[in-house]
């Protein structure tokens, strides 16, 4: 089936079948590399995307219901500012994250912050528990997203 | 197998919904879409002839609250309640919700789908349950809108039976337990296999005034045990341990009479009775 998608604020028209995955049309089909088809149970969260500005696993998504709403991947990130200040504070935490998780914890961090600015423990634990991958361990993973939370607020140069 | 030309419908109206549903004869209504992905064929989705997505449909994203109760369209999703309704809920409702699973999910699953989802009950149901939650149902197939409230209870009593239906608004009451516990085993957000379990009481002195406990089986059966509760009024928490063994053989005399429970079900759901129990 035919339909239109606005991915990464481009338009763009697609003709694939109607049981099709989001997950599968972004990584598979139209290939943006930043969204991993991993699982498909929404239980790794690899190809985490946003929607209309809200995180959502898209392998938990047909692809037709992305008809109409603003999608965003990694790539849509990837000039800007706020992206290599989350890698700086990655960076300053020796956090170097595998590339199954990294596209997704990014997108995940910069989501959160451009939100609220501030990182909670909350919001912590929530970046952490949805994607579960043991490529880092936790302590360093919450010292690398306080500190990218700190060079996204500006406190570090 | 892979369907070809599932046809799609999202609806304005409640209106248009019946049209749509008078014209097809095998259709699937979608809320937030998790249950689609219990079907799949290797990686491929199945899906039915016709879905239906009902997100445009006004009348299911409306939120009304009194001061005795909360009102939710059945397509809001469980992260917008969470949201909403952080410090106007019991922590245990909140608390359940969050455990319900990972937050991108909680974006799109909606509360309706996890009290209409009858292939997978939902984790929150027991929880719904000693709230006394109430559904607003209507009968897709009527030629009249015709919405009705039930309670939880009446609903997934009758769900098998009643054909096409669509919940429209979900009702909560706004209850504030003295002391509750809400408990899943296995993972934080298990899928399936696993017990949830949810108590609220009030006490009166350290004793129990009223309780009310259900558990949901690996997904599949609800249980409210009623006998059980009946049994514990009265009873100090937190209970001795002289009283545990008299315990046990009460629970075991009651649970033995529920047909389909394994034994290592019925003492895993003892274990959780008398976690509850001993106030840990």
């Amino acid at each position: 089936m035919k339909f239109n998608i606005d991915l990464n604020g481009k338009e763009y028209e697609v003709d694939v079948p109607s049981n099709l995955r989001l997950s599968q049309l972004l990584g598979m089909v139209m290939t943006r590399k930043s969204v991993k088809h991993n699982c498909g149970t929404g239980r790794c969260g690899y190809c985490l995307v946003l929607i209309d500005n809200t995180p959502i696993y898209s392998c938990l998504y047909p692809a037709y219901r992305a008809q109409g709403k603003k999608i965003i991947t990694l790539e849509a990130i990837l000039q800007k500012s706020e992206y290599s200040n989350i890698i700086k504070g990655f960076e300053l935490a020796n956090v170097d994250l595998c590339p199954n998780c990294a596209p997704a914890r990014i997108l995940l961090t910069y989501h959160q912050l451009e939100k609220n600015r501030e990182l909670t423990g909350e919001m912590i634990e929530n970046i952490i528990d949805t994607i579960t991958c043991d490529c880092t361990d936790v302590s360093s993973l919450k010292e690398a997203l306080y500190l990218a939370a700190n060079f996204y607020k500006g406190d570090f140069d | 197998m892979i369907k070809k030309g599932t046809r799609f419908y999202t609806p304005d109206t409640l209106s248009e919904l019946k049209e749509i549903i008078y014209k097809e004869q095998e259709v699937k209504l979608l809320a937030g879409g998790t249950s689609l992905f219990r079907k799949i064929n290797g990686d491929t989705l199945v899906l039915p002839g016709v879905i239906i997505l009902l997100e445009n449909i006004p009348e299911l994203t409306k939120e009304n609250r009194t001061e005795r109760y909360f009102e939710f369209g059945s397509m809001i999703t469980i992260q917008n309640i969470i949201d909403n309704c952080k410090r106007n809920f019991a922590p245990v409702l909140i608390d359940a919700l969050e455990k319900n699973a990972p937050f991108p999910v909680r974006n799109i699953s909606t509360i309706g789908a996890a009290i209409a989802n009858n292939d997978i009950k939902s984790d929150l149901l027991p929880l719904f349950y000693v709230f006394n939650v109430k559904v607003e149902v209507i009968n897709l197939r009527d030629k009249k809108i015709k919405a009705r409230w039930e309670s939880l209870t009446q609903y997934l009593s009758t769900q098998d039976n009643r054909g096409l239906h669509l919940i429209t608004r979900v009702r909560i009451p706004l209850i504030n337990p003295a002391y509750y516990q809400y408990f899943k085993t296995g993972f934080k957000y298990n899928l399936f296999n696993e017990i949830s379990f949810a108590a609220i009481a009030d006490l009166e002195k350290g004793n129990i005034s009223s309780l009310s406990m259900a558990f949901n089986i690996n997904n599949k059966k609800i249980i409210r045990t009623k006998d059980i509760d009946a049994e514990l009024i009265g009873k100090h928490i937190p209970i001795g341990l002289k009283s545990r063994e008299a315990l046990i053989q009460t629970f075991n005399d009651n649970l033995n009479r529920i047909e389909g429970l394994e034994d290592y079900q019925k003492f895993q759901m003892i274990q959780i009775i008398l976690h509850f129990l001993e106030a840990f």
